[in-house]
């Protein structure tokens, strides 16, 4: 059907995915797209887009039915996908732009001043099926359609949030009352997840080598190592607590330093003991991936231990052990969420205060700067493993 | 050799008996906690008891990691069947895609979803233990050698028999490490559950932790760790003792995984 | 001149080598031959110190190895290995320019090394040069391979079974461009090989060994009219007479007469072919004789059925 070429036709045939995206996406349009708040705790009320614009109903179904056409239209397979993907995107940005005008004015019509228009189910079932139309097609379509269109819908949000189309919004309503605390949680939630990282990438990269060239070390090492990782994280956060408060008390200078029972210290200390596992393992398993006879070469053609180190190991090891440090950051970013618990800062703070409060526009403000971040570090650790390191592009 | 062995078997029964007193009598864990912490004047959390709260988190995990197994095998299963192939791709990819989610970031949005209590816990852990089990299933049906299926198809064995007496067998390893992944991650995340409401072990740790009792924290904190490296430990000595351990660690199959 | 002088290797308990002597001479290519296991690439690990022996010694111009600094020895001593040991991360023409760089050599310097040498190994530089060793066919890599151990210029070159991992045709052809190329370049080659056929081709002597062991030191014409033992006639093989046509030159052995050669013939044999080679003509045809022609297809002589004999025999009766 699809070939590299992009040259022949494809059957005529509606795939399986475009169907299910589609069947994801018309149930969107009959769920409820919005619930509408009076107050931001207030459950509210749901509204559906047929009954609030049948134009949009159609507009929207109409969307939905180009698949499907598309699907039975002859064209290059290239294209097709690429029109696929388009769609896809349209989907994706498409209920931003619902909410920022049938939601207004509906709060509006209703007179509902300080109302907020919460996204609901219909409003992620079109996203979703949004997305599955892009991962099915982005990668058949024309070399940079993918990317393209990930800029086009990242530009068409970010324009829409500058002009202040997306005020209505709820979670958008609640970071609006909370921007300046907003940016420095995000800061801190950046710098307690990179200092955790950074040290785990200091100790475990050492300690990937040290199992490496020394077996008797390897078994304690890993399993002291793995057992840490499979400890819950607020266990392992709450197992800091006493430890470090005994310490700080103890030793003034630590008090002086900002390490305490609880806050940044042992979160960061939590989270570089919960990075280490990934980073030490894929450490350790690229040098035992190592060729023996590119060693041999290279020993016999006169590197020193440390030219091998150097020049060999560690640039063949490498895209391997970013592979770890791409694990062990995703996880830390998610991790986090869990230290503001324990009192660390970070985006955890706005989610157990919604939490608490009851509040789910809360909630999803503080989560999807957090969702966002985890997908942004795993793209950008992809693209440097992918690209930057010819030759070997072998090791996921 | 053997000397060591059984040094190792003592170890384990008394590092099990002291967990199980600590658990189950409140007299030796008073005097655990009064030993270290000694300042702390309220060391029993008296709300709930601490076994009504291990059986609390154990329910949550138990049932998610049942469901969630059940379906991510499932969905494994059907999209390696030729009726199912067209779905491969797109399930590979929102299940990696989905993977980078934080755990807790699901849970999180459970309650606007679902509310508080049990049930949405439940259906948030159910919903992220689906992942490592599907993954691992694609990938371990996927890795069994073309050839061998070809020869068992050329023996005349219907696909079902193909299924259940090559890939499977053969994938089995991998799906039973997808699956340990899954209720290891479930037992840290239900750990979280407490903040909606979920009753648990997280109960104690964020008691503990809003009235700044140490002592309540720590209980919480190491019955938690406890569970959860007794499962692990459970697991590898399932996976010792149904598979070779001679063919193949599962190390390389675990390699995105989370821990909450 | 490299030297072994009673050489001995234990690997655990296991002794690898038992006493190994031989020499080899400069500027000539010697081959280690024997079966599997029987201590050859052991042999040439010792030469660059990658192996220590247990006892005797190494020598290399006379200095025991020992005395050298290890890498030192190494970037003087060029080193081609069977699956060519390229290094992943990096494009051929970083391959070739390590030791070099190793050397402190610059930059434009080893680029313009590494695109002679590519040219002088057969490969077109500006298409390869920039590629990555997993871009490459077995046979390119190990070019590829060679052209790295050269690109220092070393006076020795050690060779594991360099040809070991490619086809048959393609391996006729790497040995007859190394033949070649050593006319020119004059090295002290070690050649490991298990084949004799690749070892009569290449070799300017060779050394037989057997379970650490070395069993006969000779010219390849020697070992083939006279192995030493049992083991050393069992090696060579019943063909051995055959074997040895293959190290005499027809040039050598034609007559210079034309008078009784059919111009119209059509079967003939380069001057420059083995009488291996010839032999093989002169049975496909019904006259006991054929032409011998240049490289422009002239004619330059006959070589006769029995000039072949006379040279097989005499040449096994010296
Ligand atoms: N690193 C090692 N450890 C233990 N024994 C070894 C080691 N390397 C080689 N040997 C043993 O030493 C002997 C000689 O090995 P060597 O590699 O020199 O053989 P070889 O002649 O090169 O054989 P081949 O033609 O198969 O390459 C063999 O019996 C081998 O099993
Ligand atoms: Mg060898």
């Amino acid at each position: 059907m699809v070939t590299d070429s992009g040259a022949t036709v494809e059957s005529w045939l509606v795939r399986k995915p475009v169907v299910f995206a589609v069947i994801i996406g018309a149930t969107g349009v009959f769920l409820p797209l919005f619930t509408i708040r009076e107050h931001r705790l207030d459950g509210g009320t749901g509204l559906s887009l047929l009954s609030a614009s049948v134009p949009y109903s159609v507009f929207l179904t109409a969307c939905l039915m180009v698949p499907v056409v598309i699907s039975l239209v002859r064209m290059p397979a290239r294209v097709r996908a690429g029109f696929l993907a388009g769609i896809g995107s349209v989907l994706i940005v498409l209920p931003w732009l619902l909410a920022a005008t049938i939601g207004s004015s509906v709060l509006v019509e209703r007179e509902l001043g300080l109302g907020r228009v919460a996204p609901a189910g219909g409003f992620w079932f079109l996203i979703l099926s949004g997305i599955i139309l892009f991962s099915e097609f982005s990668r058949a379509a024309q070399g940079w359609t993918g990317t393209l269109l990930v800029v086009a819908i990242s530009l068409c949000l970010f324009v829409m949030f500058w002009l202040g189309l997306l005020e209505d919004i709820a979670f958008i309503r609640e970071y609006r009352v909370r921007e300046e605390r907003f940016f420095s949680e995000l800061i801190a939630h950046l710098r307690i997840a990179a200092m955790a990282v950074g040290s785990a990438v200091l100790v475990g990269v050492p300690a990937g080598i040290a199992s490496y060239r020394y077996p008797v070390v390897r078994k304690p090492v890993f399993s002291v190592v793995s057992g840490l990782q499979t400890i819950p994280s607020l266990a392992l956060f709450g197992l800091m607590i006493a430890p470090l408060a005994f310490l700080s008390q103890r030793y003034p200078f630590l008090r002086q330093l900002g390490i305490r029972g609880i806050g940044n210290a042992p979160a960061i200390i939590a989270l570089f003991l919960y990075s280490l596992l990934p980073i030490l393992r894929n450490t350790y398993t690229s040098l035992s991936v190592m060729d023996p006879a590119v060693i041999e070469a290279g020993k016999g053609m006169g590197m020193t231990q440390k030219q091998l180190l150097f020049m060999l190991e560690i640039p063949v090891a490498l895209p391997i052990i970013l592979s770890g440090i791409r694990v062990a950051s995703v996880q830390t970013v998610g991790n986090t969420t869990v230290a503001a618990l324990i009192g660390a800062g970070g985006l955890g703070n706005f989610v157990f205060q919604g939490l608490g409060q009851a509040a789910p526009d809360l909630i999803v403000m503080g989560v999807i700067p957090i969702v966002v971040l985890a997908i942004v570090i795993d793209r950008v650790f992809g693209f440097f493993i992918g690209r930057a390191i010819p030759g070997v592009r072998t090791v996921e | 050799m053997k000397a060591r062995s059984s040094l190792i078997v003592v170890t384990f029964i008394v590092l099990f008996l002291v967990f199980g007193s600590f658990v189950f009598s409140v007299s030796f864990r008073a005097t655990i906690l009064r030993v270290l912490f000694p300042a702390t004047r309220e060391l029993i959390y008296l709300r709930t008891g601490l076994p009504h709260m291990l059986g609390e988190h154990l329910s949550l995990v138990l049932l998610s990691s049942v469901l969630a197994s059940l379906a991510g095998f499932s969905l494994g299963v059907f999209v390696t069947r030729s009726c199912g192939r067209d779905f491969l791709p797109l399930v590979r990819g929102l299940s990696n895609f989905a993977q980078t989610f934080p755990p807790v970031a699901i849970l999180a949005l459970a309650f606007p979803v679902l509310g508080f209590g049990f049930r949405p816990t439940v259906a948030a852990l159910f919903a992220f233990g689906i992942l490592p089990v599907l993954n691992n299933t694609i990938e371990g049906i996927e890795s069994v050698d073309a050839g061998l299926i070809e020869a068992a198809q050329g023996q005349g064995m219907t696909p079902s028999q193909v299924l259940l007496q090559t890939e499977l067998p053969l994938a089995a390893r991998v799906i039973v490490a997808g699956i340990r992944t899954s209720v290891i991650i479930n037992i840290g995340t239900a750990t979280i559950g407490a903040t909606i409401g979920a009753g648990g072990l997280g109960t104690v740790i964020i008691a503990g932790l809003v009235r700044n009792n140490t002592a309540f924290v720590f209980t919480g904190a190491v019955t938690a760790a406890g569970v959860a490296l007794a499962t692990d430990w459970l697991f590898s000595r399932l996976e010792q003792v149904f598979f070779n351990p001679q063919d193949g660690g599962r190390s390389g199959h675990d390699s995105t995984r989370h821990s909450s | 001149m490299i030297e072994f002088d009673r050489v001995v290797k234990y690997y655990g308990t296991h002794r690898a080598l038992d006493g190994v002597t031989f020499t080899v001479p400069d500027g000539c290519v010697t081959v280690l031959i024997g079966p599997s296991g029987c201590g050859k690439s052991t042999s040439l690990k010792l030469v660059n110190r990658l192996l220590e022996p247990d006892d005797g010694y190494v020598r290399v111009d006379g200095r025991p190895v020992k005395s050298f600094a290890v890498e030192e020895l190494r970037r003087g001593i060029g080193y081609v290995i069977q699956s060519a040991g390229l290094l992943p991360h990096m494009t051929v023409q970083d391959n070739i320019g390590l030791v070099p760089r190793l050397l402190g050599r610059d930059k434009t310097w080893r680029r313009t090394r590494a695109l002679d040498l590519l040219e002088l190994i057969g490969l077109d530089p500006h298409s390869y040069a920039r590629k990555y060793p997993s871009q490459l066919s077995g046979g390119e890599a190990q070019r590829v391979g060679v052209a790295r151990a050269l690109a220092a210029n070393p006076p020795v070159l050690l060779m594991d079974e360099p040809f070991g991992a490619v086809d048959p045709l393609n391996r006729e052809t790497l040995q007859n461009e190394f033949i070649s190329l050593q006319r020119k370049l004059k090295k002290t080659v070690i050649f490991v090989t298990h084949d004799l056929d690749e070892a009569v081709r290449v070799a300017d002597r060779i050394v037989l060994m057997q379970d650490g062991l070395v069993i006969q030191e000779a010219a390849p014409e020697e070992l083939l009219g006279h192995p030493s033992n049992a083991f050393a006639r069992e090696f060579v093989g019943t063909d051995r007479a055959l074997k040895r046509l293959g190290r005499f030159s027809v040039s050598d052995y034609m007559s210079q007469d034309t008078s009784r050669v059919e111009s119209e013939d059509h079967t003939s044999v380069p001057a420059s072919a083995t009488l291996r080679e010839a032999l093989s003509r002169i049975l496909a045809v019904p006259s006991d004789q054929i032409p011998v022609r240049d490289a422009q297809n002239r004619i330059l002589g006959s070589i006769s059925l029995e000039a072949i004999r006379r040279a097989g025999y005499g040449g096994a009766s010296t």
